[in-house]
Formats: C-alpha cells, structure tokens, sequence
C-alpha cells in the first residue's frame, strides 16, 4: 500500500486499511511504503515476494492507467508472472476525491478487497511474440497506392503494387490538368509511375487482383490472381507493332469510350508497363478463332494465345488499401438526360476530351457531331448532397475541379462561354479560394447558384432550366454541352474487398478508419491501412498525404523485427461451446472462427463445430464473451470469474 | 385427424423401411386424450402406436438435440411452431438440415389441456371442432364451448398454421393467418402497474420456483451445450432456492432468450407451477421490436437482434 | 457544480447505498481518473470495476451486484463512436435498453441501474453522474433484492 507522499495517505487511513486486508483470506503479507514507485518502493516489493514467497500481489496506489506497466516489470524482477498483480487505485479514485478521512477508508478498504478477490482468480499469462514479415502489400495503382509504395520502398522495405487495370495511374491519369496550379496531370504522375516500376524495392503486378486475404498483422497471407494479359511480360519490349496492326477494335475505358482502342493495347501511351494486354472479349483470335496477327507480327515473339491466370500465393507483414473510388451512376437523374443525350457529359469524360491525348486530340469537341461548343455549362452536386437521389455527403473535389474545367475551357476558346450551375462553393484547401476567385474575376465564369430542374434539347442545342436562387428567377440557357459534376463513390465492389481482408466500411460502402480524427489512416484491423478516396472523397493533395501517413505507418510496424501479441485476449472453452456461432457477429475485428475438432462419445469418434479466437486478431475488448451464453468464450485478464468475485468482494 | 394418423403411420413406416430415416420422433398416447406423450420410433413395426390429435403440444424438434453425436438422419413431425422452433436450431447451429426430414403437420391449434381439464376432468373421449366452436365429447355427454377460449395462448396468435418448410407434407395445407394479432395486451397491462405493485406479483411469481429446470429443458433457444446454470465455476447462479436466487435465475433466462424466443410458450406451458414465463419473453420481444425496428421479433434470423446494431438505434445513455 | 459535500458524510439513519460502477478502460475509467487528478470531489458511494470495454459487461454482472446487496449499477462506456474497439458500446447500447426495461418490468426502480456515456476528458461529468446516482439511489432506499417482499 503506497501513501504516495501525503497523497493518499493523509486522507486513507491506510493502517485501518491494514489491519482490515490482513484479516481476507489469502492474504499473508501487508506493507506500506511511502512512495512505491519509486525504486526503493520497487525493492521493498520484490523483497517482500521473495521474502514471503509470494505468488499475488496487489499494489494499492494510484491508476493502473499510471504505472501497472512499472509494476508488472516489478513483480516479473522478482521471478512472477506480470499478470499475477492487481492494482487497487486509491488515489485517482479515492483519496482524491474524498476529502474525510471516515468516506476514504472504508471505500479503500473495498477496493482491496476486490482487487485480492481478483487477483487470486489471475493465472500467468504470456505475451509470445509473432515475427514480422517486412514486405508491404499495397492495393491500387492509383497515385495513392503509388505514392504509399514509393515511401514504404523508401524506407528499405519490399513492396508489391497490385492493380487490376493493365497499367497503373488509376484516376489521375485521366485528368487533364491539376487545380489550383494548373499542372498537367500526366507530367506530375508519369514519372512517378516511372519511379514506382523502377524501383528495386518495387514489384509490379499489374492486372491483377487479390483474391484471398488470411492471417494477421505481421502475417498475412495473401493470394494474387495474376488475370491472363496473353503476352509474356518477361519477352515483349512494348514496341506497339502488335496494336498497330491489331484489327479489332472497342471502346477505350481509358477515355471513358468516347475514343476507340484497338484488342491488343496499352490503355494510353505513357502506360506502366508499356505492355499490352489482350482483351479478349473483343479479339478476333479468341471470338472467332482466326486472325493471330498480333502473333505473326510480334518481332519478340511476346504474344501467348495460352496464356492462363494464375494465383500466387505471398506472404506480407502490412496491406494499404489504396482502391479509390467510382463515379456516380447519375443516369437516376433522368430529367438530365445523361446517356439519351450524348452532350450532356461527366467531369471525367470532359477532362478527356480537352486532353491533348485524348480521343479529339486535346480540341473540344462535342461527342454528338464534333462541333466545337460556344457555350456550355456545368452543374455541380449531380449525386452528392442529394439524399432523394444520391448520397447526402459532399464529394469535396467537385467545386474546385468545375472551376479548374471553367478556366480551361475559358482559357482555350475565350469566345466561348461557361456557367455553371452551384449550390455552395466550397474551397477549403490551401490557394483554393484564390482559384475560384480567378475563374469568376479573371476568366469571367457566370456561377449561378441554384439546381438544375431539367435539361431537354431544341434544335442541335441543350437547354438547361434552372433557378437562379440568388435573383430568385428562373434562368434557360442554350447550351452546347452539358457537363455534370457527377459525386464520388466507393467502387462497386468495395464492400466485397473490406470482407475478405476483414475490416470495416461505412453505409455507402467507404472504408472506416480505426478513428475519425486521432487514427485516420489505420483500420480497425491492426496491420491494414488506407490511403485515398477508398476511405473517403478525397483530392489529390490529402490523397498523397494519406498515402505517405500510411507509409510511415508501415515503417514503424517494419522497424520492429517481432510484435508483442497481446496476452489478454478472448479464449474458447471447447468443452463448454456449442459452435453457434452467436459470438462471431459481436467480433469487430472479424477475430472468430469456427473449426471442428473430433473427440469421442463412447465408441464413436464425432467430430463438432467449435469457436476459435485468432490470437493475432482479437485486442482483447470481450465483446464475444456477453453474446455467449454458455460462458464458453471468457476474456484472459478480465475473465467471468474474476468479475463476478471483484463485484461479490465490493458487496460484501 | 383419423385420415391424418393413418397417413402419418404409412409416411413414417415408409419412411423407416427405406432408410429414409433411421428414427422418427412423433406422438404416442399417453395416460389420457388431453396427455399425449413423445414416441420415438426406429423400427416400422411400432407406427400402430402412433398418435395424433389436437392435443400434442409439444415441439419434437427440441429432441434432435439428442441425436447430435451421430450421423443418424432424425424425421419428425412438425407443426408451424415446432418448425419455427427447427428453425431456431438450425440458426444457432446446432443442428444440421441434412441430418433431419422433417414431416411437416399443417395446425389450426392446440387444446390447452388444462383449461380444458377444468370443464372435463375425465373422460374426454374426443374434440370436435365446428367452426368458431368446439364440441368436448366426454363419456358422459357433450360440451359445446367457444374455440378461442380453449387454444393454447400461443395458437391465437399463430401466424404459421403451415410448416414454413418441410420434406413432406401431411395432409393439405390450411388457411394461414393468426385468430388474433400479436397485441402483447398482458405484457402492457402488466406495464401499467406501480413498481411496488409489479414486484411484489414476480415476487409471487419467483418464490414459487422450483427451479426443475423445465422451462428451460424445453426451450428451443435454450439449446447451449452446457447451460451456464449447470456450471460450478464461474458460478453465475447459487444452488439454492432464496428469492434472490430465483431472480437472478429468471433474468439470466430471459436474457438468454431474447431476440431469440420462438414465441412457442413451452416453457409456461410446462411449468409446474404455472410461472407466467412468456410475459417475461413477451416484454423483451416487444421491446426488441419497438427499440431495434425489428418487425417480427421471434421468427429467427441470421442474425440475432442483440448481435447486432444500428448507428442510429435509440439512445438514452448520456 | 452540483456536487457538495452535504449529504455524501455517514447520513443520522446509518445507511449509505453501496453502488457499483463498470468503467471501460479507455473512457469512463479515463475520466474517473481525471476527475481524482483534477480533485474534482464526488460521493464516496460508487466502487469501480475496471473493464476493457462497456461491451465486456454481461448484464448477469450488474444483476449479481444487485443480489449482493448494491443499491445501484452504473455501466459507463465511451461515446457512441468513439468506443476504442470501434463497436462496442452499440453493442453496450443494445442489451442494456432491454435490461434497463426488463428490470422496470420486474419492479427494480430504473434509476438504480444507469448506463451513461462518459469519455476520458469527462472527469467533471464523472462527478456529477456519480453524485446524481448517489442522491437518486439514496432517495430510493436500499435496494435489498435478497429480501425482494420487502421493497418497496
């Protein structure tokens, strides 16, 4: 029992408290010290277990919060186990708050009584350490996923990079320019894309997914489909004779099929690798069974009908899920004629069609008859803050994106003219309000707040009715195109990846971070992290930084050579489970199975469904141990039985 | 019924000597009309035992949990309750479809054998049942009696007259639909009452307990492998029959089943000494409901409403 | 503040409530602790149980403290949201409204048993949750579920 200078003992009287604790059964030793943590504290502790050859120990002093860790070490000096101590916290929670001596005593007296009632229900307990396997996996080849793979290479540590396009780049390069400097996007990202390729800490598994995720922090096992490309990356140089000379041809996704691409193909020229891949749905050798040209032509003799998937099968200490996002199926939004009319366009097809190597050459054209448009106008939060129609949340890049297309169009074609459609302006990011002031001041932007109600066509035009709210009239522009900031959600099989690595999404299906302000960027899974708009929608800037943030998440977890697990964690009585399985749901860290296991009924050897606790998973929260009625899942350190005897001590 | 016991004799019959099945599980008679008792059969030789009329209550499924060690496959005969309680089984994983064939009985309710016992305490020879009305044919005349009054309480509300499924079906199936709805009239009255009032009736309650455990032998939730009462260490509940005992006994239960009771009232039914048990499951069902929007709160499901939340359920706790 | 030092000394009838509180590690017991180093007083009544989470709190705990004599329960769990283990305390919520309404219905006065949502910067609510209970529990009189005919 520790006085703690005058702390506690000048409001416990801790010899009343002696001569009540000496008398609990158990019991065969009390001491008082004067400050026990201190290191002839420590010593008189250690003394005292060998002296009376203890195997319990209880310290009354101030919150385990505070220095159970500092006693553990203690009582382990003296040859204990550190889970054979209790500490009984009569500061913080006594005589700190009580002021008489005749409320304190009484009340210490109690908690000592539960902490011993506790204490001799402890059995040892032992951390065992898990190696960890320093290669990263990272998932998306996004400039998230490329920039997390970069640092993690960095950093001294293996990587490997799977995307399932055949080159990575993902989002960013598609975009034409960057706000708010205006950079073009393909300048910044492909050497990145370079870097990331060359990188010798860096390997590259491009169309490829993942197809099964076990294990746990410091040991996932993973396995990789390695979908069939029909060209041996190892032989081919990239030297683009096959495509050309390809006569199949299919919507290029890249440009969101406004341009053509031909069976075999790199989705754009500065693609990593520079190696095609074979679509076969749309090749001619594969349809039709004849053709082969790409074969015939191949000077390297790269191209491989054969070619098969194939799953590898690795081992990873950390995973960054870096998978981004999809944009908004707007075609809910029928009175906005996406699809019925080819000039009312997305965000992404516009940053296409004004891009030098995109379908028109980098000359604005609209899709419908190739007519260089006078007017157009832009119509913000098509699917975000819409709750009737689409998601209630913003999707934060919109406003500065219509204004970075405003001033591009304004920039190439002065004569031509922009409005654009808003209900708020939301700039909060570092030269983002000087952006948009420049598109409105300097570039002659007509924003006009309000929604559009419908947009139909007259003549070879568009009209675009909406409210002007600001005026509070209604407003009808003829318009040449339409492009609709269409809101940013999770991919469509987001959820589905979150299951099989096991770790948490929200309601529209983005990736939850393990808290929203103080761990951004972990998962609720120890050893997952995220990285970009998979978690949320996000820019480009707080994307790059939440891939580097996971990236030093990854060192740190790298800089250890062993992980401690954590010893109090959830244990299954086999004898007593009844394998129903009610505690898997309560599980948040997807930490419970079920295995069967065989034991014999009197002749028979049956076999029965039990619950199992991955110990590399489980943090020791029991929440497992309430949805168990049996009482077959207990929780080491805070077991049934030690609870019940703390309260039963209390209530005496 | 006749043709339906006949047909039940040649189903479970066939269904033995084909191996179908290695044993069956149904009725046989028992001391009187009111009292039919389980019969398990594993040879064809014994059908001419087998009994059926509209008095056997009770859920036959329960005794599959018998049967787990083996690789036997079990039939039995269920009515819409029993199935409902199958199903109860088979969401907790403890016992597997295949390994049960299930002959499913279609049921327009059960005879509350003791009410009926007041009015005929021997001698019932057979029920006849005329529409809203029941005639009780004793051996020393007849008594005609409105048909709700007799039912088991939980036949009135019965939303499942047929099986929800089964492997066969004896006999056709009947109109489905409850004599009444759900309205957890008891539960609510008993909701009205001042505190003292409420305490001192499950105090009443309570300290009749023998704690024989029947309650709970018989429920279908009640399925654990080993049932925390059993247990010595931890001991979650005392040996002993105190009041406070008895509370705890009755709270853990009801615990234990919530979101998970099938609504069947077995265990009231089975009482000795008739403990209002399914006011106790009935309160937590409601509540299950209104709280957690759970519509349909004792048709089982994949996943319990305790094992599982919504961000916005309601909340009091701050 | 409303808690004062009336009231909370050995009152002239004898009898003070025991109560008992389940904090969760990271929040409640947190913010316990800041109120003793904050020295923000309180009613000596309450005895905490230290647990990882509030969702470690089996509802046949808080009834056993009751049949051994306690006059009140508190479960004290982090903010929906914040629960350290991400789910928890929803899991906290949903059995304990039930518990909450299933001892009402037995006749235990709902005010003897209380969940409240408590985070580690919270010391002073800490307080004031513990006085409130104390004053509405000592209001109430003993519990004494071992001798159910004579409540209430």
């Amino acid at each position: 029992m520790c006085w703690c200078g005058s702390n506690i003992a000048s409001t416990v009287d801790l010899d009343r408290v002696q001569k009540a604790v000496e008398k609990l059964t158990n019991v065969v030793h009390v001491e008082q010290n004067k400050y026990t943590c201190s290191e002839p504290g420590q010593a008189q502790i250690v003394a005292g277990i060998r002296e009376h050859n203890l195997d319990r120990v209880v310290v009354a002093a101030c919150s385990p919060r505070m220095h159970e860790k500092t006693f553990q070490r203690t009582v382990a000096k003296a040859g204990l186990n550190p889970y054979l101590l209790e500490i009984a916290n009569i500061r913080e929670h006594c005589s700190w708050v009580h002021t008489s001596v005749e409320e304190a005593t009484p009340k210490a007296i109690d908690l000592l009584r539960a902490a011993v009632a506790k204490v001799i229900r402890n059995t040892p307990l032992t951390t065992s350490t898990i190696p960890v396997e320093k290669r990263a996996l990272v998932i998306g080849g996004g400039i998230a996923g490329i920039q997390a793979a970069l640092d993690i290479a960095d950093a001294g540590h293996q990587v490997v990079l799977v995307e399932k396009e055949p080159t990575i780049g993902g989002r960013m390069a598609q975009l034409d320019k960057t706000f708010p400097t205006l950079d073009c996007s393909a300048c910044i990202l492909t050497p990145k894309m370079v870097d990331a390729a060359q990188h010798p800490k860096i390997r590259l598994l491009t169309y490829a997914e993942i197809e099964e995720v076990g294990g746990y922090i410091g040991n996932f096992e993973v396995t990789i489909r390695k979908k069939a490309r029909s060209v041996n990356e190892d032989v081919c140089t990239g030297c683009g004779i096959c495509w050309s000379k390809c006569p199949s041809k299919a919507p290029n996704e890249f440009d969101c099929g406004l341009g053509e691409r031909k069976a075999i193909y790199i989705p754009f020229p500065q693609a990593v690798p520079n190696k095609p891949v074979i679509d076969r749905e749309n090749c001619r050798y594969f349809t039709k069974g004849k053709c082969g040209v790409c074969k015939k032509v191949c000077p390297a003799g790269a191209v491989d009908f054969e070619q098969e998937d194939e799953l590898l099968r690795e081992r990873f200490g950390a995973i960054v899920v870096a998978t981004g996002y999809e944009l908004f199926d707007h075609s809910v939004y029928g009175e906005y004629g996406y699809g019925k009319y080819p000039d009312v366009i997305t965000g992404l097809e516009f940053e296409r069609l004004i891009n030098a190597s995109g379908p028109t050459g980098g000359k604005l054209k609209r899709p419908s008859d190739g007519k260089i448009p006078k007017t157009v106008v832009f119509v913000k939060c098509v699917g975000s803050r819409d709750e009737a129609k689409g998601f209630p949340y913003c999707s934060r890049t919109c406003c500065m994106y219509t204004a970075k297309q405003a001033i591009l169009l304004r920039e190439k074609m002065p004569e031509a003219e922009a409005y654009v459609f808003y209900m708020d302006v939301r700039t909060p990011g570092k030269g983002y309000e000087e952006f948009y002031t420049r598109a409105t001041e300097e570039f002659g932007v007509n924003y006009l707040r309000g929604r559009v109600a419908r947009i139909y066509p007259k003549g070879d035009q568009l009209v675009v009715r909406g409210e002007d709210t600001l005026v509070g009239a209604q407003v009808e522009i003829e318009a040449d195109l339409v492009v609709l900031a269409t809101a940013m959600v999770a991919r469509r099989d987001a959820a589905e990846l979150a299951q099989r690595i096991g770790f948490s999404y929200d309601q529209y299906h983005f990736f939850t971070e393990a808290h929203p302000k103080l761990r951004p960027v972990e998962t609720n899974t120890a050893g997952v992290f995220l990285a970009g708009a998979c978690q949320g929608p996000k820019d480009i800037p707080d994307t790059v930084a939440q891939a580097s943030a996971a990236a030093v998440k990854v060192a740190m977890l790298f800089s250890r050579d062993e992980l401690e697990t954590n010893p109090m964690v959830a244990t299954v009585d086999e004898g007593t489970c009844s394998g129903c399985e009610w505690c898997k749901p309560t599980c948040p860290y997807g930490a419970i199975d079920i295995k069967t296991i065989e034991e014999r009924v009197g002749k028979r050897t049956v076999s029965r469904r039990v619950a199992t606790v991955n110990t590399g998973l489980c943090q020791g929260c029991g929440a497992c141990t309430v949805a168990c009625r049996s009482g077959a899942m207990n929780l080491k350190g805070f077991t049934n039985e030690q609870i019940l005897a703390e309260v039963e001590a209390i209530c005496l | 019924m006749k043709e339906k016991l006949s047909e039940l004799k040649e189903t479970v019959a066939r269904l033995l000597k084909d191996r179908t099945v290695d044993f069956f599980i149904a009725y046989q008679a028992g001391h009187s009309q009111v009292e039919p008792i389980p019969f398990f059969l594993t040879t064809a030789e014994h059908v001419e035992n087998l009994f059926l009329n509209n008095f056997c209550a009770h859920n036959l499924s329960k005794y599959l949990l018998d049967y787990l060690a083996g690789d036997e496959v079990v039939g039995v005969l269920a009515k819409g309750c029993d199935l409902r309680a199958l199903k109860r089984l088979l969401t907790d994983h403890r016992v597997e479809r295949g390994r049960v064939f299930v002959v499913g009985l279609p049921c327009i309710g059960i005879y509350d054998r003791k009410k009926v016992q007041e009015v005929y305490p021997a001698g019932l020879v057979e029920v006849v049942e005329e529409g809203e009305e029941v005639i009780l044919r004793g051996e020393t005349g007849d008594k005609r009696v409105p048909r709700k009054e007799y039912l088991l309480p939980r036949c009135l509300t019965c939303p499942d007259h047929n099986p929800e499924f089964y492997d066969l079906l004896l006999g056709e199936k009947v109109a489905n639909g409850p004599l009444a709805e759900e309205d957890y009239s008891d539960v609510r009255a008993l909701e009205e009452w001042a505190p003292g009032e409420r305490r001192r009736y499950w105090t009443r309650q309570f300290e009749r307990c023998l704690r024989c455990y029947a309650c709970r032998n018989v429920c279908p939730a009640c399925n654990c492998r080993v049932c925390c009462f059993d247990v010595a260490e931890p001991r979650w509940l005392g040996k002993g029959t105190s009041l406070d005992e008895q509370e705890m006994f009755h709270f853990t239960r009801a615990m234990h089943v919530a979101g998970r009771c099938t609504g069947c009232g077995e265990c009231e039914r089975v009482c000795p000494v008739n403990i209002p048990l399914m006011k106790l499951n009935k309160k937590l069902a409601k509540d299950i409901g209104a709280l957690f929007h759970v519509p349909q709160a004792e048709i089982p499901t994949e996943v319990e409403p305790l094992g599982q939340f919504r961000l916005g359920d309601p909340d009091e706790f701050n | 503040m409303s808690v004062e030092r009336a009231g909370t000394g050995v009152s002239t009838a004898g009898w003070e409530p025991k109560i008992i509180g389940f904090c969760c590690n990271w929040c409640s017991y947190a913010g316990a602790d800041l109120a003793g180093t904050s020295r923000i007083p309180y009613p000596c009544n309450i005895r905490i149980i230290r647990v990882p989470c509030s969702g470690r709190v089996n509802p046949q705990f808080v009834l056993r403290a009751f049949q051994r004599g306690a006059d009140g329960v508190l479960v004290a769990g982090c903010h929906p949201g914040d629960c350290h283990y991400s789910t928890g305390n929803y899991f906290t919520r949903r059995r304990f409204l039930l518990v909450k309404r299933l001892l009402e219905y037995l006749g235990i006065e709902p005010r003897r048993f209380q969940v409240r949502w408590i985070s580690g910067s919270e010391g002073q609510k800490f307080a004031d949750v513990v006085a409130e209970i104390t004053e509405q529990v000592k209001a109430l009189g003993p519990a004494k579920m071992d001798k159910m005919r004579d409540v209430m």
